[in-house]
C-alpha cells in the first residue's frame, strides 16, 4: 500500500505542481466559478420573487440558497475530470507516453486528477465552506444545515468523488470509439449537470425523469452528500443513501476495468 | 530476449472522398478500408544487440515498436520480451523497457526538468542511492545540469531530447526502444545522443532497437539492420553485407584549376557503358563522377580525367548508405 501510494502519488504531485504554476489561470477559474454561483442564486431570488407561494417543492428561498451553496461545495470536493485528460491524451497521441509507464492508466489518471482535486479543494472548497458558515451565522439559519452530520457528509462526498471518477472515466472511453472529443465533453457536462442535481434539486424533476435519475450514478456524486448536509436525508434513509453510493462505487469500479481493457485491446495511436 | 513471430497488425480506416461533398457523403456513409500496417513479420533479437529498424515513412516501423512496447495489441501473431507478452502484461513489461519517441516527450511539459526525474524515480520505484548514481552518470554524458531547473517547455529540441533519453534510461531498462531519437537534431546533438546510447549499451549490455531515417545513426550504432517495407521485413542482416552487395559504385571528386564548361565529357562512350550508369555533376571547379566500380576501375577513371583537365585535388568515396537504401526502398526488395 505504501509502495502503491508512493508510486501513484508522484502523478498527483506532478499535476498539483502544474496547477500551482499558473497563477492567473487559478484566479480566473476561482473568479469564474464564484461568479456563476452568484448568478445562480440571483436567478433563484428572481424565481421566488415571482412565485405565488413562499415554498417551492419543499424549499424556501433561504433553503434554496443553501442548497446551491452546498451543491457547489460537493461539486468542488468531488471534482474529477478524466474525460478532458483522456480526450487530450488520445487526440494528439500522447497516450502512448502514459502507456509505456509501469502503471495502470486508469489509476495514473485518477491520481493526476487527484492533484487537481486537491487544488480545487484549496481554492474552491475552503472559500465555499467559509461562505456557507458565514451566511449560516449571519442569517441565524443554523438549523438549515445538519452540522452533526458533517463527518457523514464528508464520507459521502468521498464516495461521490469515486463515483464521479469512474463514471466520467467510463464515459471518456467513448472517445476511443467515436473519435469525437469535444462533442463527448459537451454531452457529458450536460448529463452530469442535470442528473447530479447541480442545476436544480432532483425532486423538481417530473416523475419519469426522477425515475431515470435513479438509474444513473450521478445523484451519488453531489445530490446525496448535499442532502445529508442539508439535513434532508436522515435516519435509515441516510444508511440507504450511503449504501447506494457504495454499490455504485463497486459496480462502476469493475465496469471501468472491463471497459478500459476492451479499449486498450483496440487502441489506436494518433500521429505516428 | 525479443521474439517476434508472425506479427500482424491491421487498421480499419475510413476513407473519405475529396471536397466538401465527399466529406458530407463520408459523414453518413464512410467507406471502410482495412490496411495491414505490419504484415506477418518474424525476428529474434538477442540480449545486448543494437539493431537498426529502418524503412520508408509509413512502412510499419512505429507500429511494430508500439506492439513491442505493449501500447498496441497485434491483430495476430505473438511478441515475447524476456518471456513476457507486452500487450497482455503491459505494466510488468514496462518496468524493464525504456522508450523514446522522438516526436513526443515523456517529460512534464510545464514543470522544471528536475521534477520529471523525481516523478520517474517514484514511478520506477528507484532507491535514493541508485537514483543519485544514475543522475550523475547522465549529467556527465548529457550535461543535464545546464538546464535541469528550466521548465521543459522552454528547452531547445536538442536539450529536450537529451533529457528524454536520460528519462528513458534512468531506471536502467533491459531493452531500449528508440523511435527516431535524432529527428531534427543538429550534428553535435546527434553525436551526443549516439554516445549516450553507446555508453549505456557498453555499461549495462542494454538491448537497443532503433528506428531512424538518419543512416549515420545506424552506421555508428548498429551491426545488424532490419529493413521493413509495406509492413514486411525485406532484409535482416548485417550492414556490411548489404554495403558489399549494393555498394557497387564509387564516386570520385576532382577539383580542377579552370572553370568547367558545359561541354559533354563523353565518358560513356569512352568506357563503353550506358550513359545511365554514370552520374556526373559539375559545379564551378568541382567535378564529381559516380560510376560502376566493376566495369570501370578507379585508376582508369582517374587517368582519363587527369589527361583532360588540370586537376588539383582528388577524393575517392564508397557508395554511401543513403544511396543504397534509397535503391532498396525503390525496388521494395533485397536480393543478395
Amino acid at each position: 500500500m505504501k509502495r502503491f501510494l508512493r508510486k501513484y502519488g508522484a502523478f498527483a504531485k506532478g499535476s498539483f505542481e502544474v496547477a500551482v504554476m499558473y497563477r492567473v489561470h487559478i484566479l480566473l477559474w476561482v473568479f469564474g466559478d464564484f461568479f456563476s454561483l452568484g448568478l445562480t442564486i440571483l436567478l433563484w431570488v428572481a424565481i421566488y420573487a415571482n412565485s405565488p407561494t413562499e415554498m417551492i417543492r419543499g424549499f424556501t428561498l433561504i433553503q434554496m440558497i443553501f442548497y446551491n451553496l452546498v451543491i457547489h461545495l460537493t461539486g468542488s470536493i468531488t471534482y474529477m475530470s478524466p474525460l478532458s485528460d483522456v480526450a487530450e491524451d488520445y487526440y494528439d497521441g500522447r497516450i502512448s507516453m502514459s502507456l509505456i509507464k509501469p502503471a495502470s492508466y486508469a489509476i495514473q489518471l485518477f491520481f493526476r486528477n487527484l492533484g487537481n482535486n486537491l487544488f480545487s479543494n484549496l481554492f474552491i472548497t475552503l472559500p465555499t465552506f467559509l461562505l456557507i458558515a458565514t451566511v449560516s451565522l449571519a442569517t441565524h439559519q443554523t438549523d438549515t444545515l445538519a452540522w452533526l452530520s458533517f463527518p457523514i457528509f464528508l464520507f459521502s462526498s468521498l464516495l461521490g468523488l469515486f463515483i464521479n471518477y469512474f463514471a466520467n472515466f467510463i464515459f471518456s472511453n467513448l472517445v476511443f470509439y467515436t473519435d469525437a472529443t469535444f462533442g463527448m465533453f459537451q454531452l457529458n457536462q450536460a448529463i452530469v449537470r442535470i442528473f447530479s442535481g447541480a442545476l436544480i434539486p432532483l425532486n423538481f424533476f417530473p416523475g419519469w425523469l426522477r425515475t431515470l435519475a435513479g438509474f444513473l450514478p450521478y445523484a451519488g456524486v453531489q445530490y446525496i452528500p448535499a442532502m445529508i448536509l442539508l439535513g434532508r436525508t436522515t435516519g435509515s434513509d441516510l444508511l440507504g443513501a450511503i449504501g447506494v453510493q457504495v454499490l455504485w462505487v463497486v459496480f462502476l469500479g469493475f465496469a471501468a476495468q472491463l471497459v478500459w481493457s476492451h479499449s486498450l485491446s483496440r487502441m489506436k495511436v494518433m500521429g505516428g | 530476449m525479443i521474439e517476434v513471430k508472425n506479427l500482424t497488425k491491421e487498421f480499419v480506416k475510413y476513407e473519405k472522398e475529396k471536397g466538401l461533398k465527399g466529406l458530407l457523403k463520408g459523414f453518413f456513409n464512410a467507406k471502410k478500408v482495412i490496411k495491414k500496417a505490419v504484415d506477418n513479420i518474424s525476428f529474434t533479437i538477442n540480449e545486448g544487440e543494437m539493431v537498426g529498424y529502418i524503412g520508408a515513412n509509413g512502412a510499419g516501423k512505429s507500429t511494430t515498436i508500439k506492439m513491442l512496447t505493449g501500447i498496441l495489441t497485434p491483430t495476430s501473431g505473438e511478441v515475447r520480451i524476456d518471456g513476457i507478452i507486452p500487450y497482455q502484461n503491459r505494466v510488468e513489461n514496462a518496468k524493464r523497457i525504456g522508450v523514446v519517441f522522438g516526436q513526443r516527450t515523456q517529460l512534464w511539459w510545464d514543470l522544471p526538468l528536475s521534477e520529471s526525474f523525481l516523478i520517474l524515480k517514484e514511478i520506477y520505484e528507484m532507491d535514493d542511492a541508485f537514483y543519485e548514481e544514475q543522475m550523475s552518470f547522465f549529467n556527465r554524458i548529457l550535461n543535464l545540469d545546464e538546464f535541469i531547473k528550466s521548465p521543459v517547455r522552454t528547452l531547445s529540441l536538442g536539450q529536450r531530447m537529451r533529457a528524454d533519453i536520460a528519462a528513458s534510461l534512468l531506471h536502467n531498462p533491459k531493452v531500449l526502444y528508440l523511435d527516431e531519437p535524432t529527428i531534427g537534431l543538429d550534428v553535435n546533438a546527434k553525436q551526443r545522443m549516439r554516445d549516450a546510447i553507446k555508453m549505456m549499451n557498453q555499461k549495462y549490455n542494454t538491448t537497443v532497437i532503433l528506428t531512424t531515417h538518419d543512416l549515420d545513426d545506424i552506421a555508428e550504432l548498429c551491426n545488424r539492420i532490419l529493413i521493413i517495407d509495406n509492413g514486411k521485413v525485406i532484409y535482416d542482416g548485417s550492414l556490411h553485407e548489404i554495403k558489399e552487395k549494393y555498394g557497387t559504385t564509387k564516386r570520385i571528386e576532382f577539383e580542377v584549376r579552370d572553370e568547367l564548361n558545359a561541354e559533354s565529357l563523353n565518358l560513356a562512350s569512352v568506357f563503353n557503358v550506358h550513359p545511365d550508369e554514370l552520374e556526373i555533376t559539375r559545379e564551378d571547379k568541382k567535378l564529381s563522377i559516380v560510376f560502376p566500380k566493376l566495369k570501370i576501375s578507379v585508376a582508369q577513371m582517374t587517368e582519363e580525367i587527369l589527361r583532360r583537365f588540370d586537376v588539383q585535388d582528388i577524393s575517392i568515396f564508397d557508395a554511401d548508405i543513403e544511396r543504397i537504401v534509397a535503391r532498396i526502398y525503390d525496388e521494395g526488395k533485397v536480393t543478395l
